[in-house]
């Protein structure tokens, strides 16, 4: 819920911005499973996992055409302010920030089955280390903003933009290994552009996950802290 | 749902619109016995009306007429001009009584007795021989002459003629005795005798003679008296109803004014005139009977009615007029001046129309400056002595002849006339200046 | 900065410590300072501080009963006219103190102009209604300049196309809305430097309202503007600065936007959310 401790006098108003909220906690859960999944599939091998993200990326699609439905009924009805309406700024924004993780989770998982797909040679367990270790970062920063948003927690928020620097120099690095990996033997392109691909992908989930923070701040501060110089 | 189930008393056969529909034939005969009840008062209200305006109508609608008789009179020049000159101040003393007297005698030649001969002659107006000489002295040419004059009757004859007197009865307890009654019904026979507008009703001022009696002087008296009321009670009453609605600052001292004034509203007319006795006529030395005491006397009496019709006016004016004359910068005064007065001006004068109206009614107060004396002028002026029509009708009906009894009743429907007159222009301007806002 | 001198230096730069805000303004027109309203014993404004700036619209909103009518109506004195109602504290307008015991209140209302929550127009013709106060301020000297200064006040408020022929139709003939910015036109009349509305739009339907909230977004070019308002969206929709009365207190005054999307005390974020229980 939001930050004040008595609800608003209209009761049916507070019910659609609760359920809003609860809207954002689903879908930040179904993206969040999305993600590990699309992991797990990397890590396991396991292609039926892999196949099974694209049938539920779907569900998330559908509960973000839902969830925009809902804000604008509000937006009409309500004319929401103040902290109202940052909340449901936030909440609006944070959609599509997690309708888009949903998007490179899928993205990860396609990766995964094209890897274990091809008869070639299996794929060199070194190349995928920087996968594993970006996906867990991704996983960890997701998880965090996620909980922040729950409980509009600017503190824990902040935590994340102040940790978003390491995310991306971890990214940064990553990119190096692969060249490294590329200009040592030509035969792992084909495999190393996929693992760069998701290696990419993942990077982006970092930055939605670095956007929902900047919302809680926003939602609780009403300060807009993004694209600023850490 | 659970809410909704509790006030109807939880069962499902009782519900609200069931309850309802059994109060409802309860309510409908409340409402329908309310309305009876209503309309029975309005109904006895009218019942009571037309029995004061009926009887009032009944007993007095007779006074508008006037019996007259007809007499070939002689006028005798020996009698009224012996000296042949037809010298007007002569022609006024001559005695005008002997020729009526004359040609009676000369129509009922059989009566010689001079207690007959009175009884007879008593049959005519003692006016009867002021009217000849008004005949006279208009037309000279008459004297010597032979001329039918219709002579107006005595009151007695006058009842007589209109059945207002008995006939029967023991004839020492009537008014009028049976050879009178002889004479008058061979006059009547011989088409002597007919009934006329009383003009000299509304002409004359008051008299002993109820055939001579008028209301004028009592018409102009009042006419006078409210004059002074009005030109003193309307400028002082308005100035002061504005200046305590709009100036007077609301402190303990405008609150005793305010209820010194409503006191003032209900104390009896009579104190009123015992002030007038006392301040106007003992200390101020003005003429008593006149209307100027009466005037003065009925102002305060009405002051107190202008005033509070006045503020009360005021007060109905919203406030969002002042708001607004104040808001583009009039000041106090011209914000009631231009915006309030001319709205609370129908209310102001509705509330002075009903206090004038008020005042025209008023006896009793009057009695105590001396206007109930008996006067027979018409007075000229606000100086002269004078009676007003509640007086008039006072006095009259406290007088014993028969024929006073008409007169009362006609002088209370000219009263009614007047203030029915009075309160129709009050409405009327009620109704014709009454503005929205 | 001659007002400035006129209010001494400690209580023009004194904290208003339950105020949240900057209640000054860079090019003021009215400056109140330590107003204090009485009502008998009832103490319906408490030390209010605020600045209203030339040109600007500032609409003053709060509950029911929190002391911004009164607020709005000491800027002209309105209050002068309830009894028992004391006003402390000084209102500077263009260096002079209106609750200066030698000013007089005629020009003070002829120079700061009022609207009222009701459309209240004389029971007069529509001309007369605007002629009244150019007429009694001896504005004009002409009939011809009187008819001039009519048709320009109609024609600001709006009016001038919807009444031109019906100038002897009686004021009160009009519909709400019309009435009211007839009103308005009778304020403008006077040409004023301040316009104060009272709840100007609580009576009309919202096509009125909004021919309203148009007709002072247009005024303000000429005019300072001061609204109380029940409607936040109304506020938020007119005005430039915003101010939030609560139980006599200025609670917050601030940039509209800022108010309206990042309150910054509570009890204005209860206020304007709908949060009041």
């Amino acid at each position: 819920m939001t930050t004040q401790g008595e609800g608003h006098i209209v009761k049916r108003f507070d019910g659609e911005l609760s359920q809003l909220h609860y809207r954002i906690v689903e879908m930040g859960g179904l993206a969040l499973s999305q993600l590990k999944d699309a992991l797990r599939a990397i890590k396991t091998k396991d292609m039926a996992l892999a196949s099974k993200i694209g049938q539920r990326e779907n569900e998330l699609d559908l509960l973000e055409v839902e969830t925009d439905g809902t804000i604008v009924e509000v937006l009409a009805r309500r004319c929401p302010v103040g902290g109202d309406l940052r909340m449901i700024m936030a909440v609006s924004k944070g959609v599509t920030d997690l309708e888009r993780i949903g998007d490179e989770a899928m993205r990860v998982a396609n990766i995964a089955l094209q890897i274990y797909g091809n008869d070639t040679s299996d794929p060199n367990e070194h190349l995928l280390r920087d996968v594993h270790v970006m996906g867990q970062m991704a996983v960890d920063a997701l998880e965090k903003a996620l909980d922040a948003f729950d409980r509009s927690d600017e503190d824990a928020a902040r935590d994340i933009i102040a940790h978003h620097r390491a995310f991306e120099d971890e990214f940064e690095a990553s990119l190096r290994r692969l060249m490294t990996y590329i200009m040592e033997d030509s035969r792992n392109i084909g495999f190393a552009i996929n693992t760069v691909l998701a290696v990419k992908a993942l990077e982006r989930v970092g930055a939605h996950a670095q956007n929902l923070a900047e919302y809680v701040v926003f939602q609780i501060k009403g300060k807009d802290v993004r694209h600023q110089s850490p | 749902m659970n809410e909704i189930c509790e006030i109807s008393g939880g069962s499902s056969s009782d519900r609200t619109i069931d309850v309802v529909h059994a109060s409802l034939v309860k309510r409908r005969q409340a409402e329908k016995r309310f309305r009876l009840y209503g309309l029975l008062s309005i109904v006895a209200g009218l019942c009571f009306l037309v029995l004061l305006f009926g009887s009032i109508i009944a007993r007095g609608y007779t006074a508008f007429q006037q019996t007259s008789i007809a007499l070939d009179v002689y006028f005798d020049p020996q009698l009224i001009d012996p000296d042949g000159r037809r010298d007007p101040s002569a022609l006024m003393e001559a005695d005008y009584d002997r020729l009526l007297k004359n040609a009676l005698s000369s129509m009922f030649l059989d009566v010689k007795e001079r207690q007959a001969k009175r009884a007879l002659y008593s049959l005519l107006s003692a006016g009867a021989s002021y009217d000849l000489r008004d005949l006279v002295l208009a037309n000279p040419e008459l004297i010597g002459k032979t001329q039918k004059v219709w002579i107006s009757a005595d009151d007695d004859t006058d009842m007589l003629v209109k059945g207002q007197l008995g006939r029967t009865g023991a004839e020492g307890e009537r008014r009028i005795k049976d050879n009178q009654i002889a004479w008058i019904d061979k006059l009547e026979a011989d088409g002597r005798i007919k009934k006329s507008f009383n003009t000299a009703f509304f002409t004359s001022g008051d008299s002993r003679e109820p055939e001579l009696a008028g209301i004028w002087g009592a018409v102009m008296g009042s006419l006078f008296t409210l004059l002074v009321t009005l030109s003193l009670s309307l400028p002082i009453g308005m100035a002061a109803a504005i200046y305590l609605e709009e100036f007077a600052p609301r402190n303990r001292w405008t609150d005793l004014i305010e209820v010194n004034i409503n006191n003032l509203a209900a104390v009896p007319s009579i104190v009123f005139g015992l002030l007038g006795l006392a301040v106007f006529i003992n200390f101020f030395g003005l003429p008593r009977s006149s209307p100027l005491v009466g005037g003065l006397v009925l102002t305060l009496m009405t002051l107190p009615v202008i005033i509070i019709a006045g503020r009360s006016a005021l007060k109905a004016v919203p406030p969002s007029v002042r708001e607004a004359a104040l808001g583009v910068g009039a000041s106090p005064m011209q914000m009631v001046f231009h915006h309030v007065l001319p709205l609370a001006v129908p209310g102001m004068m509705t509330g002075a129309i009903i206090g004038m109206a008020r005042a025209l009614g008023e006896s009793a107060p009057l009695l105590m400056i001396g206007m109930v004396a008996f006067i027979v002028d018409v007075p000229q002026s606000i100086m002269e002595p004078s009676t007003v029509l509640p007086v008039q009708i006072y006095l009259w009906a406290d007088s014993p002849e028969r024929a006073f009894v008409e007169r009362t009743s006609a002088a209370i429907m000219v009263l009614l006339v007047f203030l029915i007159f009075m309160n129709g222009l009050a409405v009327y301007i009620r109704k014709r200046f009454e503005r929205r806002w | 900065m001659k007002v400035r001198e006129r209010i001494s230096e400690a209580s023009f730069n004194r904290e208003y410590s339950h105020t949240v805000g900057e209640i000054t303004s860079p090019n003021s027109r009215i400056v109140c300072r330590n107003v204090n309203v009485y009502y008998g014993e009832k103490h319906a404004i408490q030390d209010v501080g605020l600045d209203i700036g030339r040109n600007e619209v500032i609409a003053l909103i709060g509950p029911s009963g929190c002391g911004k009518s009164t607020f709005i109506r000491c800027l002209n004195r309105m209050n002068d006219t309830i009894p028992g109602c004391r006003v402390t504290g000084q209102i500077v307008l263009d260096g002079q103190d209106i609750y200066d015991g030698s000013l007089d209140v005629v020009p003070l209302r002829a120079q700061v102009g009022m609207v009222f929550q009701k459309p209240n127009p004389f029971p007069k013709s529509i001309f007369e209604n605007v002629a009244y106060g150019p007429r009694i301020h001896g504005l004009v000297s002409s009939k011809a300049e009187l008819e001039e200064v009519v048709e320009t006040s109609l024609r600001r408020a709006g009016l001038w196309d919807e009444v031109k022929d019906y100038l002897h139709q009686p004021g009160t003939s009009l519909s709400g809305g019309q009435q009211q910015r007839l009103c308005i036109a009778r304020a403008i009349a006077v040409n004023p430097e301040v316009i104060l509305m009272d709840e100007p739009c609580s009576a009309l339907d919202p096509i009125a309202t909004a021919k309203i909230e148009q007709l002072i977004d247009e005024l303000r070019s000429h005019y300072t503007i001061a609204i109380v308002t029940h409607s936040m969206q109304q506020a938020a929709r007119v005005s430039q600065r915003t101010a939030y009365f609560h139980l006599g207190r200025l609670i917050e005054v601030g940039e509209t936007a800022q108010i309206f999307t990042n309150p910054r005390h509570q009890l204005t974020e209860d206020y304007i959310t709908g949060r009041f229980g």
